[in-house]
This record gives structure tokens, sequence and C-alpha cells, in this order.
């Protein structure tokens, strides 16, 4: 079976709210998914697989008109398709009444079922979220009736409160292929047996590398599976490591030199990290309004040895200082009670 | 440090004159008017400069007292010192508008800078106003024993506040305070916004209730038609079978013009188109979705009247014999799809309504930025309480260590009269003898001022554990008897501070001799 493999397309989610390129981040993830489509029509493949999230929450029939209309336009190939957590099932969804092109096969109960495609001699297995969570370990049990067909499992899911899984206990009940979805960042769970598909477009600025979809064949003794970037948008951490001696100019001239450089379908998360100097603040918000420029994180620390401090200041109340807040146990607030007490013990403005 | 060589080029009446002194005692003995309180301010203004203060209020003050009257320009002086074995040269010229200070390593001839900080080092921290209140100690005399033991316990609180690591701790206090106020202001700032987001949510929300709600009236409205059409149909079918042939005729006549019925049903189509149209502008004005309300109600209304006179229409018809089945089944039709465009349009609500219940759901979560403001604010908070607490600890044992130099001093001053004497943190003295507190105010004048000198010599030491500064009594010894002023000459004399003593008397002079202290003697005349 040749095939493609997508999940969390998470149409309607609204990224990077209140920045100026929202709108397009939005409009972007429709039209990589008719992308997608379309290419899945120009390559002829047997199976289109969307292995949960297809819609950022419940579907509006407006949503579901959009998706079937692009559904019928590739009637060669087969649609198998699941609600997962963001759109899960509701007694009112629009999933229970909507009428699918007949290319399309969804997965409407939360029990497991199966859809055999005896003229490519595939069965594909799977189940819809009808919950926002599911703890149970549904997919471990689910267990192929003709292991003489080639087994595909649709999965949604695999962290603690969205069906826990384990790939291999999968494959050891006969699966051939786990078509997986819900993790955004993507890659393989067993080479050439089992994929996380990831989002088909990065849907948060924590989803950071490529995003794209998957795409190959499957038969009985053997897989060719690879993955297709989509370069509408992707998501790029970014460190300037800052010293004592760092100047603002130089950070925005990195800045400036950065975003040049780099393709205009990378956004930022630009982080500043190292010791800073306790007398000096960099102003980011500048920055910040920067086209392409999600937001700037601060985790610089002081530029403080506290042990020397310690020993410089010996008897004296910020000696003891130190020693006190070292004895503490070292959590985020103790870590920078630490760095507020002596900086203000020193006499820096804070 | 120690002071060896005092030049004093043009400083009030003295001219061109150089002093020398030694480590230990130096009498300074003059006559009044003979320049001791010249001297005595030279020294100061030397080690700790002297500004020009301004307005009137500067008139009186020592920089206009010594400024040289034929010479304002050349106001200067040199001082000759040693810190830790290593001979220093300060040279100032006070004048103000040509201010000159030169300061420099006598062995290596490395010029210091004062701006940057070089003598400060060299005097081991110590700002003018701790010196003043430690090593400058004046002719008591004039004071009752209540106001001494005012100036006492006032001067306690000020030791006890003084130190620079009190004023750090108040200053350090007042810097993480005013961090938390910012940073509790963004934290309401931010709940505020997110408040006034979830708040339209919820308008949001609650008016596509409202229309849920309208819209389910509608359903009810249009589900009765059907019910009373098929009625009216069952009938018509039942009576057409009697009158086939008339019907026929009157059939023909009728598809010729549109039945009101059409109407009813365009114009609720038109409401539905409305009401959906309404709904999308909702984000930009609220005002127009009350329209789409108001004009639903309107057209319920219309829908009624319409249908009503309908049902009379087709009662005419009925009457006047001209019955209309297959219009009647049409319209069956129609209401049904009618019917249903409003299903379609309450469920499309209804799914709106429920993401946005969750929209509200999730805003309602703590943001990333809120959890981050809650761990700095905790962190200032820690801070602030862990200096309080460490302060208070670090005071109780600078009130422990000054409690044991002042028993010390007193001790000694007083020939082992008054064997302990302690400072509350209230900065109130208690004195003990034989084990019995007594009250300040109970002892003798000449007491308190041994008492009070101890007190002096005992914070001075404190304060300059890192560099032993020279001390300055000026005629402080007054209005000691001669046993007093044995015992605090005795006890001076085991003091490793430079003692510079200021009097217009011998009985220092001859004390210390009949004591066998050796001295240095400076005579001014």
């Amino acid at each position: 079976m040749r095939f493609i493999h997508i999940a969390d397309v998470h149409l309607g989610v609204k990224p990077d709210a209140g920045k100026s390129w929202s709108k397009k981040r939005e409009q972007d993830i429709w039209a990589s998914f008719a992308r997608v489509i379309e290419i899945a029509g120009e390559k002829k493949v047997d199976f289109l697989l969307i292995s949960g999230d297809l819609f950022h929450a419940q579907p509006l029939k407006k949503e579901l008109r959009e998706v079937n209309y692009l559904f019928s336009r590739i009637p060669e190939t087969k649609i198998i398709l699941m609600a997962g957590n963001h759109d899960y099932i509701r007694q009112k969804s629009y999933y229970l009444s909507v009428e699918w092109p007949k290319n399309v096969y969804f997965f409407q109960q939360e029990e497991a079922g199966h859809f055999d495609f005896n003229e490519e001699n595939v069965s594909i297995y799977g189940l819809s979220y009808w919950h926002r969570e599911i703890r149970e370990k549904l997919y471990d049990r689910i267990v192929p009736t003709d292991l003489s067909r080639i087994n595909v499992l649709l999965a949604h899911g695999g962290d603690s409160s969205h069906i826990p899984f384990g790939t291999e206990q999968i494959l050891q009940n006969g699966f051939d292929y786990v078509a997986a979805g819900h993790i955004h960042k993507g890659g393989w769970l067993v080479p050439e047996h089992a994929v996380m598909a990831g989002s088909l477009e990065p849907t948060d600025c924590n989803d950071t590398g490529p995003h794209g979809y998957w795409m190959g064949e499957i038969e009985k003794e053997r897989t060719a599976v690879h993955f297709y970037p989509i370069k509408n948008c992707e998501y790029c951490h970014e460190i300037y490591p800052v010293t004592g001696e760092t100047a603002e100019r130089e950070i925005y001239e990195w800045a400036e030199k950065l975003l040049g450089e780099r393709p205009t379908y990378q956004y930022f998360r630009l982080f500043l990290k190292g010791r800073r100097n306790p007398d000096i603040t960099y102003d980011m918000s500048r920055l910040e309004q920067t086209d392409r420029v999600v937001d700037v994180v601060e985790q610089m620390e002081l530029d403080y040895n506290y042990e020397k401090l310690a020993a410089e200041y010996g008897d004296s109340l910020l000696g003891a200082y130190i020693r006190s807040l070292q004895n503490m146990p070292a959590d985020e607030v103790t870590k920078k009670a630490l760095e507020y007490g002596v900086n203000v013990l020193l006499g820096h403005k804070i | 440090m120690n002071i060896n060589e005092a030049r004093i080029f043009n400083f009030g009446k003295m001219q061109n004159t150089v002093f020398s002194f030694t480590p230990g005692i130096n009498v300074i003995y003059g006559e009044n008017e003979a320049g001791k309180s010249t001297l005595h301010d030279f020294l100061t203004a030397m080690l700790f400069g002297m500004e020009k203060g301004k307005g009137r209020a500067a008139a009186g003050e020592k920089y206009a007292r010594y400024e040289p009257w034929h010479a304002p320009s050349y106001y200067s002086g040199a001082l000759r010192f040693s810190v830790e074995g290593k001979p220093f040269y300060l040279e100032r010229n006070f004048y103000h508008k040509e201010k000159k200070e030169i300061l420099r390593n006598e062995a290596d001839g490395e010029e210091l800078s004062i701006a940057y900080g070089d003598l400060k080092v060299l005097l081991g921290g110590m700002s003018k106003e701790a010196f003043e209140n430690t090593h400058n100690i004046p002719q008591t005399g004039a004071a009752t024993g209540k106001e001494l033991a005012d100036i006492l316990a006032e001067y306690l609180s000020d030791a006890a506040e003084s130190g620079d690591a009190a004023i750090r701790v108040t200053r350090a206090q007042n810097l993480l305070l005013a961090k938390r106020k910012e940073l509790n202001q963004n934290l309401k700032r931010i709940k505020s916004e997110k408040n006034q987001a979830i708040h339209s949510l919820m308008i949001e929300k609650e008016l596509l209730e409202r229309d849920c709600h309208a819209l389910q009236g509608n359903i009810a409205d249009a589900e009765r038609e059907i019910n009373s059409l098929k009625h009216v149909c069952a009938e018509e079918t039942y009576k057409n079978k009697s009158r086939e042939r008339e019907s026929e005729e009157i059939l023909s006549e009728n598809r010729k013009k549109p039945g009101s019925a059409h109407i009813v049903i365009l114009v609720c189509v038109f409401a539905i188109i409305l009401n959906g149209l309404a709904y999308n502008c909702f984000h930009y004005s609220l005002s127009l979705l009350l329209g789409s309300e108001i004009l639903l109600a309107l057209v319920a209304v219309v829908a009624a009247l319409a249908w009503k006179r309908g049902k009379e229409e087709k009662q005419t018809v009925s009457e006047g014999r001209k019955p209309a089945a297959h219009y009647t089944d049409a319209a069956i039709i129609q209401s049904e799809r009618m019917l249903k465009n409003l299903r379609d349009s309450l469920a499309e609500k209804e799914t709106r309504r429920y993401n946005i219940i969750e929209q509200i759901e999730a805003a309602q979560l703590p943001t990333k930025e809120e959890a981050a403001l809650q761990t700095d604010l905790k962190a200032l908070e820690l801070a602030s309480s862990e200096i309080a607490r460490l302060s208070k600890e670090y005071y109780e044992d600078i009130q422990d260590e000054l409690n044991g130099a002042v028993s010390g001093w007193v001790s000694r001053m007083t020939g082992g009269r008054y064997d302990s004497v302690t400072v509350t943190a209230e900065g109130k003295l208690q004195i003990h003898v034989d084990g019995m507190e007594v009250p300040p105010e109970a002892l003798s004048r000449g007491t308190l001022e041994q008492i009070y000198l101890a007190l002096r010599l005992a914070v001075g030491e404190i304060v300059t554990r890192e560099e032993a500064m020279p001390v300055f009594l000026d005629e402080t010894f007054s209005m000691y008897d001669d046993v007093r002023l044995e015992q605090a000459l005795l006890a001076l004399s085991g003091k490793k501070e430079q003692i510079f003593i200021f009097t217009c008397q011998h009985r220092e002079m001859d004390l210390l001799e009949k004591l066998g202290i050796v001295y240095h003697k400076v005579v001014l005349r």
C-alpha cells in the first residue's frame, strides 16, 4: 500500500495571538493541509492516514464542509480518519452527522474497530476519542484478526493522559505499521514500523524543528517511509550567550544578522543565557516587536561567584546570607532569592 | 593609621606651620585662642575633606571659619601618615573653585586617587559621620546627667543602626520592597487583562446561548407549523376525494400566484441568513448582534402573523371549495427544509458555544508569565525575611561584642567599680554594680561622662576593626577629677590607636609624667 500519514493539523488554531503574522499562520495551516491533499492526488497514494486532531477544537460545519470538499477532490485515495483529544466526539459533534465523501473512513467509536480493504489486502485499526483524556492503554489490547493482511494501527496519544502505549507491545500484537499522532515533534518510534507523524505545521512556538508529512509504502515484508517537510513556518529557539561585558546593541545586531541569514519561514524565540553584569539590564521590547521574533526569554544569572563572595565577606551579613541560602533546598525560588538578596546587599538596583 | 606630620600652608590664622606627631599619646597644649581647634579641624578636614556649603547657613560653617582672608584660593595643607607601615603623603587645596587633592604612596611614589576611593580604603572604609561619632570626642562638660544619658541612648541607637551593615540592610529591604510592589502591579495587570479576555468570551457565550434559546423557540414553532400543515393536508386529501374535479380547476389557478406560506418560509430563511451574518459581525459590533436578536423576535412575530393569514387563506380556499393538496405538500416540504436549516443553525451555534466554553476553561489556567511572577515574588519575600532574620542575628552579635567592649572600658576607667555595662536592643544603657542594676540617671555626671567616653571608644574599636584610626579628645577631661583622669589616661595608654589630647591645662601632662607614660608634646603659641 502506498500512503501518506499526517496528524495534528489543528485546523482552526490561531497561533502567536497578538503577533502581526498570526492570521497568516492560521491560513497557512489550511493551505498546508490542502497541499497534502493535492500531493496525495498527484502521487495517487492508496491511503491518507490522519492520526487525530485534524481540528483544533470541535469542528464547525463550515470547517467540515471545506475539509469534505478537499477530500472529495481525491476520490482515488482512501482517507482514514479519527477524532483526537482536541476534536473529540461529543454527543452533538458534527462528526456524528456529517456525510463524508465515499472515500472517507471515519472511526466513530471509542471502541477499537477496523476497516478492511481487500483489494490492497490491508486492514486499518483505530478508534476515536470520546473524551478529552483517556488514561487506559486502549491500543495495547488490540490484536489484528488476520495476520496475513497488512495490519496498520491509526493511533493518537502516547502520554499518560492520552492513551499511553508501548509501540513494542503493539507491534508484537501483529501490526505491521503504527501511524501515530498527538506528539507534535515527529519522528520514528520504531524504525520502519512506527511513526509519530508530528504536527503537519507547528501550532505553538515550542514546536521547534521541521514539520510535515510522511509518505511511503508498506508491504508485508518491507516498508519504506520518508519524512517530507512543509516549509510554511518553522520555530527556532536561538541562544545568545551573554557575558558581563555584553552590550544591548550587540544583542540587537546579532538578532538582525540572524533574521537576515535565515529563511523567511523561520520564526524565532530568542534566549538570553549566561551571566549578566548586575548593574545592567537589557531592554528587549523593541526586539520583541520585530517581525518573526515571537519573544525574547531572559534566562541569565548574575555574574556572581557566590563561593568567592561568601569567602570575601566572611562573617558579614552578606556572607551569612549566601551561606544560609545555599543551605536551603536548591529550587527556583531560593536560586532567585539568592540573586536578589546578594544584589541588594551589594547596593545594586533590581 | 598613624599621623606623622601636619603641614599647614594656609588654614585659618595658621600659615606655613609644621607639626610632627608620634604613635601613642600626643598632647597638644595651648592656651585659649592658641589654635587647638584650628589644628583639630585641620586634621579632620585633611582626612575627610571639607566642602564649602551653600546659602546663608554656610556662613557659620568650618569652610568659612578657616577661609584665608587675603588669599582665598590658597587654602591648603598636607599630611604625612602611615597605614600598615606604608608612608603616604596627602595634600589638599580646599578652595572650592580650584579643589586639588594629591595622594601618594611615598614608598614607591605611586599616585593614588581620592576620587576613586583610595583614601577611603586607607581609612578602613570609615565614613566622616562614623568618625565624628566615635573618634572625635568633644568636651561634654555642658551636658547634664540626663542629657548625657539621652546622648548615650541616641548614640547607641545610632550605633545599633550604624555600621555600614545596618544602612545596607535598610536600603536592601527598601529595594526588595520596591521590586515586590512593581511585580505585584505587573501581576495585577496580567490578571485584569486575563479577566477581560475571559469576560469578553463570557459575553460571546451568553449571546450564543440566547441565540440558541431563540432558535429552539423557532424550531418548536416550525414543528408546530409542520404538524398543523400535515393536519390540513390530511383534511384536504379527504375533502379532495369528494371534490376532485372542482379542485383541479382551482389548483391550476392557484399555482399562478405565490402563496403566503411561501412568504412565511422566505421570511424565515431570510431571517436565518441575516442572523448568521449578524453573528459573523459579532467581533465588530455587539450591538449588531443584539439587533439580530430583535430581528429574530420580529421575524417570529411576522412569521406567526403570516402563518395565521396563510391559514385563513387556506381556510378560505377550502371553504370556497378550492383545495390545494399539492400546494400544501410543497409547503410542508419547504417548512421541513426550514426546520432543518434552523436545526443546523442551532447545532452550529452550540458547537461554537462549546468551543468557547473550552476556551474559557483554558484561559482560566495560570499562564507561564503569572507562574514566573509568583516565583519571583516568593523569592523576594524569602530574600527579605532572610535578610531581616540574619541582620537581627548579626546585630545581636555586635551587641554582645559591644557590651563586652563597653564593660571592659568602663571597668578600666572606673577602677573596676562598675563591672558590667550592657546596651539593650533599644539602645538603653544598663549599668550593674555588684549585680544590681543602676539607672543612668542615678549616676554622677563625672561617672556618666566616663561611661560615655568608654562607650565611644568601644564602638570606635568595633567599627574600625580593619584599620585603627586616631582618636581626638578635645578638652574631654576638663570635668574629670584627678583620680578619674588618672584612670582614663591609664586606660588610654593601653590603646593601640594614636591618641590626640587637645587641652588648655597642664594636668594631663603632669599626670602622664607622674604615671610614667611616654607621650609627645606639641605646644601651640
